[in-house]
């Protein structure tokens, strides 16, 4: 999205969304501040309302980058003396920021070094040529680079290409009619898509903002639900949506045929590529450093947290990370809005305003408390709905600074309330929902001519997978100690 | 070649050296992990941690993690299930050379499952009653500090009271009540507080409120019947009987209404309870569980003392905390040491 108004060529026209975007910002603080004084909130309270205002308008009509309105609240907290530095800036020194610089920094080396595009050749050519098979690996490429590519777009970037080579070297000479390749080219694009998205919620290293949930967690809840935990305790949910995705491709595309695939072609960009370069080597290490460090930090006594930073400290100090890499592959701007909202989340906890929300809310903790089932459909729904007009990362930002502060007052688990908000924001049907789908369709258009309304139909069809995996998930959490 | 090969073998050595060197110094440094049975902001709790903090801050090659169970918001119990389940969890996350366990729920939820565990030594601090329901009398990795509660100190001061009031009741006729919720401490104890001889006065009994509606029917029945009325804690008041409402009431809401409707003095037996608006307060020092604890957590990792070695304490100091315009209005004097005690303590409130 364009965001540079006052430096674009003139002959652009602005729309209406940024224009309104615009007025309200300066509308909306105003009458923030003077319906929270009216409430009967102090001086500082009413402030942070019209702040966090004008932070939401700009988030929700998307003017400015996220990371922007992000910073302008930090700013404003400072400069109204909202509370100490130390807790406006908490977000900056606290150890889900430095967990994401880590991550982040571990991710670009993957992805630089070649190790991603040399396991896709890999399993391109160890497949049996038919699109069971197919489908079957691209979702599991997605899959696998998951927790370890931290970026949507970044596992697109990987996936889209081993997509385009499949279909550009396996569909010559089939016998059959344009309706069943078509059909077979979207099961193809359907599965790498949702390869790349499906589970990002159950991996907490999986997407910038799974960092950013775990982020405003209370620091008790951060210990408990680092790597492995988190993706231990959305175990059922995982297992029952890919069972789910596996059932709906089948059932929905009945796709399954045999394709015709150079394979010399394969073995020949694999032979380009030699033998495991060191910078291959240095991210494997670092990743087997860091599932070592996540299974033995019992023994170790060091968090997860120090092991990945000393991980991308190695990478900085051999070099396999360079400084235009550290400056350019790393999302910094997502740094600066995963600082910021952690502050934003600790200054409305100093200034108590975390319990009128509770407050306010009690109708909704009560459901939370009392029947949690029911909470779940009403969630699911209001992110549904709220998703086809906001943007992804303004959705989940608003639920859940509204909603963990209420489930910690009703003592349901705020990690559950987290992997609920950001399991069903996930869900994107339409194209506008999510920019890197619109990416990764811009990037296979060329060769794949996917059914855009079979790949929203699937989508739609894995949402509702995804509320009777939660169900599912029930026991289990009963049992583990979550709910 | 050879100055590149023999660079990155300097690099391999500095990397290796300085990853044996972080990770034998973390092995190496002893963990203590506090588990406390509430949250961080309840009073009580907060003040068990400054103790806690005075001693342990000495030791900073001590890594030392705090985990709250969070049990007086939250007393259901499917909350108390979830809540010892993942504090377990937090002893194998941690694998603390000593764990301490800050009042009963932290030992009933997670301390019994701990009883001659090897390599785990507890310490316990303000268990209300007894310890051998945890199976602590027969554990050789367990000491602590018991909390229990000062009715002698507080007999005496009714007593001080009475003797200034220029009502001259004969002490026979001055009647006392205890009214509590119905939290886990609380029942433990109200054994003691039942069992205490109040003699030369008469002690009514005691009253366990389930919600807030019981408590303000004991309140005003009380004023009928009894001279004084006593509480301890009022965290787990329900705001209704309905079982579908969980709402708590806030604490300073309960003394709000209890000073406002009761027509007799209502005196504390917990320090906090003048915080929460109380008139007047003797309470178990928590200052003095937290330094106990910790410096018997000290003694087992530094002196290598085995736990068993180190006797199980009772409480020995307690604390005065007052409101002086609250008392005046009532009525009430009291000699001028409680006032400047309270001050010192920095429990004084005009």
């Amino acid at each position: 999205m364009e965001h540079n108004i006052l430096l674009a060529d003139s002959s652009k026209k602005v729309s209406w969304t940024k224009m309104l975007g615009w007025a309200l910002s300066s509308i909306v603080p105003v009458i923030s501040c003077f319906c929270a004084q009216k409430a009967g909130l102090s001086r500082e309270s009413s402030i942070f309302a019209a702040i966090v205002s004008v932070t939401l308008v700009m988030w929700i009509t998307e003017i400015l980058p996220d990371f922007v309105p992000g910073l302008f609240s930090t700013l404003m907290f400072t400069l109204f003396n909202l509370a100490p530095n130390e807790v406006v800036l908490s977000g900056f020194a606290s150890e889900g920021f430095f967990l994401a610089v880590s991550v982040l920094g571990l991710g670009a080396v993957i992805v630089t070094s070649g190790l991603s595009h040399r396991y896709s050749l890999i399993m391109l050519k160890a497949m049996p040529p038919n699109t069971f098979w197919y489908t079957i690996s691209l979702f599991f490429t997605g899959l696998i680079f998951t927790p370890l590519v931290p970026v949507i777009s970044g596992r697109a970037a990987i996936v889209a290409p081993v997509l385009n080579v499949i279909v550009q070297h396996s569909y010559d000479g089939l016998d059959m009619d344009e309706k069943t390749i078509t059909r077979s080219k979207t099961a193809l694009f359907a599965s790498s898509l949702i390869g790349i998205t499906l589970l990002s919620a159950s991996f907490l290293s999986s997407t910038p903002l799974n960092l950013i949930v775990y982020g405003m967690l209370p620091l008790q809840e951060q210990q408990s639900f680092q790597f492995i935990k988190w993706s231990y305790a959305s175990l059922v949910v995982s297992g029952v949506v890919l069972a789910a995705f596996f059932v709906i491709i089948n059932l929905y595309f009945r796709s399954f045929h045999r394709l015709n695939v150079k394979k010399d072609f394969i073995v020949g960009e694999l032979k380009k590529l030699g033998r495991l370069k060191a910078a291959e080597w240095i991210a494997v290490l670092g990743i087997a450093v860091l599932a070592v460090g996540m299974f033995a930090a019992s023994t170790t006594k060091i968090s997860v947290t120090w092991v990945a930073f000393a991980i991308m400290f190695c990478l900085l100090f051999i070099g396999a990370l360079n400084p235009i890499d550290h400056g350019t592959k790393i999302d910094w701007a997502f740094l600066f809005l995963l600082g910021s909202m952690i502050g934003l989340v600790n200054t409305m906890n100093y200034l108590k305003i975390d319990l009128i929300v509770v407050k306010n809310l009690g109708w909704l903790a009560s459901y939370m408390q009392s029947d949690f089932r029911l909470f779940i459909v009403l969630l699911a729904l209001a992110i549904f709905a709220s998703r086809i007009l906001i943007p992804m990362n303004a959705a989940v930002l608003i639920f859940a600074a509204t909603l963990l502060p209420l489930a910690k007052a009703s003592g349901v688990s705020t990690w559950l309330t987290g992997f609920l908000i950001l399991f069903f924001a996930e869900t994107a049907v339409f194209p506008f929902q999510a920019p890197y789908l619109s990416n990764f369709r811009n990037a296979t258009r060329e060769v794949v001519n996917q059914q855009e309304k079979s790949v929203s139909a699937v989508n739609l069809l894995l949402f509702f997978a995804k509320i009777a995996a939660i169900y599912l998930s029930i026991p289990f959490w009963t049992k583990i100690g979550v709910l | 070649m050879m100055r590149r090969q023999i660079a990155a073998a300097f690099i391999i050595i500095f990397l290796v050296l300085s990853a044996a060197v972080v990770l034998y110094s973390s092995i190496m440094k002893p963990i203590i992990l506090v588990i406390h049975s509430y949250d961080p902001d309840y009073a009580w709790s907060r003040d068990i941690t400054v103790g806690l903090q005075r001693v342990l801050k000495k030791h900073p090659n001590y890594s030392v993690k705090w985990y709250y169970m969070d049990l007086k918001n939250h007393n259901a119990p499917a909350f108390k299930r979830k809540a010892g389940i993942q504090a377990r969890e937090a002893v194998q996350r941690w694998q603390p050379n000593v764990l301490i366990l800050v009042d009963d729920d932290a030992s009933e939820l997670v301390g019994r499952r701990y009883v001659n565990t090897p390599g785990i030594n507890i310490v316990f601090a303000g268990l209300n009653g007894e310890y051998s329901p945890y199976g602590y009398d027969k554990a050789v990795n367990v000491t602590g500090i018991l909390e229990h509660k000062q009715f002698h100190a507080m007999k005496e001061t009714i007593e001080t009271i009475e003797k200034s009031s220029k009502k001259h009741v004969p002490a026979g006729q001055v009647k006392i009540m205890y009214i509590a919720d119905n939290s886990t401490s609380l029942a433990i104890d109200k054994k003691y507080i039942d069992a205490f001889d109040w003699r030369p006065f008469e002690y009514l009994g005691s009253y366990v409120a389930r919600d807030f509606e019981q408590w303000r029917k004991f309140v005003l029945e009380g004023g009928k019947k009894a001279d004084y009325i006593l509480v301890a804690n009022y965290r787990t008041l329900k705001r209704t009987s309905q079982p579908a409402h969980n709402e708590l009431v806030r604490p300073n809401e309960v003394v709000e209404w209890t000073n406002n409707n009761s027509k007799v003095p209502v005196f504390g037996l917990n320090l906090f309870n003048v915080e929460d608006g109380c008139m007047l307060s003797i309470g178990v020092s928590p200052f003095e569980q937290g330094e106990v604890a910790a410096n018997m957590a000290v003694d087992i990792i530094d002196k290598n003392i085995s736990p068993r070695d180190i006797p199980i304490r009772l409480n020995r100091q307690f604390v005065v905390a007052m409101r002086k315009g609250m008392l005046t209005e009532k009525g009430i004097t009291l000699p001028e040491v409680y006032e400047v005690f309270a001050r010192s303590t920095d429990n004084y409130k005009n």
